[in-house]
C-alpha cells in the first residue's frame, strides 16, 4: 500500500513538472501571466481596504482576518489549478468523449484527468497567497509549512467539489454551465467573511457549498489552532474526495465513447 | 448623398437587430447565467445589512440604496458582451482579413453587434436583479420624471464601455498575449468604475482619479443617478461621457488605422 501511495505521488509530481516545463517554454508569457495575476488578486483587496476605513470590525472580522481569508482562498485555488487543473474542464472531457485517451492507459482514470492540465497564471495566485500570508501573520518557517498544508487540504476540497459538479455531465450531457456556476459559487462564498451570513446560510456553507472548509475553518485554525478543528477539516476533505471519486466512477459506467480522433493537447 | 447615409445607418441597425435576435434565441441560457448575479447580490445584501444595520450610510446611501446601486452596476458589468475577446482572437489569428474586405466598417460592425447583444442581456439581467432586490430589501424610489436622462446616461455608458474594451482588444495587433490586460482592466473597473461601492466613498485622491478616468462614466455614474438623482451629477456625468467617447473614439480610430497596416494576407 505504501509503495502504491509513493507511486501515485511520483506520478502526480511528474505531471506537475511536465506541465511546468511546458508553461515555461514561453518564458515571457509565463512571467507576465504570473505578474498580472498577482496584481489582479491584489486589486481585489481594494474594496475591503475602503470598507475598513469606514468600519472597525465586521461581526468580529478585521481587515487582518480578510487578508488571511484571501491568502487561504487564493492558495487553495492555486493548489487546485496547478496540481489538478484538469478538474476545470472535466465536464467537457466527459461530454465530448475525450476520456478514451485516459481509459486505455494503466493509471487511475480520475487522477490522470485531473493532473493532466495545469493553469499557468495560478502561480500568480500562489505567490499572492504566500505574500499576503507573510504580511498578515508574520509567520515562522514552521507556520509557513503549516499554511502550505492547510491550503493543500482546502485545495482538495475545492477539487473534489469541482469533480462532483462536473461529473453531472455523465447524467445530464454537456452541463459545464451549471458546473461552472456551482464552482463559481464556492469560490465567491470563500472570499467573503462568514460573519455576514445568517445561521441558515452558514449551515449551507458548511455542507452543500463547503466554503466553510475552504476558507473559514482554515482562517480560524490560523488564528487559534485546535486539533479537533484540524481533524474535522482533514476528515471533511478526505470524505469529500472519496465521495467525488465514488460519483465519478459511478458515472463512468454510463460513459459512452464518441470514437473521436483528437490530439490530446492543452487547449 | 443623404439616402446613402441613411442606408449606411440602416446597415448597422440591421446588424444590431441580428445580434439581438440571436441572443433572444438563447434566452434560457441568459437566465441561467443570471444565477451568478443572484449569488453576488445575495452576498452583498448580507454584507450591507451587516455593515449598515443601524441606519448607517456609505457615500450617502443606506443598505437599500447600496443594494439597488449594485443591481445597476452589476447588471451593466455582466451584460457587457465579451466582444473584445472575439476581436482580439480575430486579430491574432488573422481572421480579421476576411472581415476587412466586407462592405462595412469593422469597428461599427462590432459596435452594432455589441449594442444588440447588450440590450437583451441588460433587460433579462435587470429583471432578475430588480426582482431579487425588491424581494429581499424593498422597492427603489425610481425617478420616473427624469428617467429619460438616466436612460441616456446608460446608453452613453454602453458606448464608453465598448470603446474602452475595443481599444484594449486592438492591442493584439502589437502584443502576443493581451488577456492579462483584460484581467487588470476588469479589476480597474471594480475600483475606479465603482462596481461594489460608489467612488464617492473613496479617499479624496482616489476619488479624484476615478473622476478623471472613463471607467466611472461606464458604470458607477449612471447607476448612482438611477438610485439618487441629482442634477449636478447628471451634467457632470454627461460631460464626462461625451468627452471620453470623443477621446476613445479617436484612440480606436488611430489604433485601427495603424494596426491594420500590420496585417499580411497570404491567401489560402
Amino acid at each position: 500500500m505504501f509503495t502504491e501511495a509513493r507511486k501515485t505521488v511520483k506520478f502526480v509530481l511528474q505531471y506537475f513538472s511536465a506541465n511546468l516545463q511546458s508553461a515555461m517554454e514561453y518564458r515571457g508569457a509565463f512571467i507576465s501571466q504570473i505578474v498580472f495575476m498577482f496584481l489582479n488578486d491584489l486589486l481585489l483587496l481594494f474594496f475591503w481596504w475602503v470598507l475598513f476605513t469606514k468600519i472597525d470590525s465586521l461581526n468580529g472580522w478585521s481587515f487582518q482576518h480578510i487578508l488571511l481569508l484571501y491568502a487561504v482562498a487564493s492558495g487553495a485555488h492555486a493548489c487546485q489549478a496547478l496540481l489538478f487543473g484538469g478538474s476545470f474542464s472535466l465536464g467537457r472531457t466527459i461530454a465530448e468523449g475525450r476520456l478514451d485517451f485516459y481509459l486505455v492507459l494503466p493509471k487511475p482514470v480520475l487522477l490522470h484527468v485531473l493532473v493532466s492540465r495545469s493553469t499557468t497564471s495560478s502561480w500568480g495566485d500562489l505567490a499572492f497567497s504566500l505574500a499576503i500570508f507573510a504580511l498578515a501573520a508574520k509567520p515562522s518557517p514552521g507556520l509557513i509549512l503549516g499554511f502550505v498544508a492547510l491550503i493543500f487540504t482546502a485545495g482538495v476540497v475545492f477539487t473534489s467539489f469541482t469533480v462532483l459538479a462536473h461529473s453531472l455531465s455523465f447524467w445530464l450531457g454537456l452541463s459545464t454551465g451549471l458546473a461552472n456556476q456551482l464552482t463559481e459559487a464556492l469560490l465567491s462564498f470563500s472570499l467573503y467573511p462568514e460573519g455576514i451570513f445568517s445561521a441558515a446560510t452558514r449551515l449551507v456553507l458548511y455542507t452543500l457549498i463547503p466554503a466553510g472548509f475552504v476558507s473559514y475553518l482554515p482562517v480560524r485554525l490560523l488564528q487559534r489552532f485546535s486539533w479537533p478543528q484540524l481533524g474535522l477539516l482533514i476528515l471533511f476533505a478526505l470524505g469529500l474526495a472519496a465521495l467525488a471519486r465514488f460519483v465519478f466512477y459511478r458515472g463512468l459506467k454510463r460513459y459512452e465513447s464518441g470514437n473521436l480522433v483528437v490530439t490530446n493537447a492543452a487547449d | 448623398m443623404q439616402l446613402a447615409r441613411v442606408k449606411g445607418v440602416q446597415k448597422y441597425l440591421r446588424i444590431a437587430e441580428i445580434s439581438l435576435t440571436n441572443r433572444v434565441a438563447y434566452l434560457a441560457d441568459h437566465l441561467a447565467g443570471s444565477l451568478f448575479l443572484i449569488l453576488i447580490l445575495f452576498i452583498f445584501s448580507q454584507l450591507w445589512k451587516t455593515v449598515l444595520r443601524q441606519g448607517g450610510q456609505v457615500a450617502g446611501l443606506d443598505s437599500t440604496g447600496m443594494l439597488w446601486y449594485m443591481v445597476f452596476t452589476e447588471v451593466i458589468a455582466i451584460s457587457t458582451p465579451g466582444s473584445h475577446y472575439l476581436v482580439s482572437e480575430e486579430v491574432k489569428s488573422g481572421d480579421i482579413a476576411y472581415k476587412l474586405s466586407r462592405p462595412y466598417s469593422y469597428t461599427l460592425y462590432y459596435f452594432a453587434a455589441h449594442c444588440g447583444e447588450f440590450a437583451v442581456r441588460f433587460i433579462t439581467n435587470l429583471i432578475v436583479g430588480a426582482a431579487f432586490a425588491y424581494l429581499t430589501i424593498g422597492p427603489l424610489n425610481v425617478p420616473w420624471a427624469k428617467l429619460g436622462w438616466v436612460v441616456l446616461g446608460f446608453a452613453l455608458a454602453t458606448a464608453v464601455n465598448f470603446l474602452m474594451m475595443f481599444s484594449l482588444a486592438l492591442l493584439a495587433f502589437w502584443l502576443e498575449e493581451s488577456r492579462p490586460f483584460f484581467w487588470i482592466f476588469q479589476k480597474m473597473t471594480f475600483i475606479f468604475g465603482g462596481l461594489f461601492i460608489p467612488v464617492e466613498a473613496y479617499p479624496q485622491g482616489l476619488r479624484f482619479i476615478s473622476y478623471l478616468l472613463p471607467l466611472r462614466y461606464g458604470l458607477s455614474a449612471p447607476a448612482r443617478l438611477m438610485v439618487q438623482f441629482e442634477r449636478s451629477l447628471l451634467w457632470q456625468m454627461l460631460t464626462g461621457q461625451l468627452v471620453w467617447i470623443t477621446l476613445l473614439g479617436i484612440l480606436v480610430w488611430a489604433m485601427f488605422q495603424k494596426g491594420v497596416r500590420r496585417v499580411h494576407v497570404h491567401g489560402g
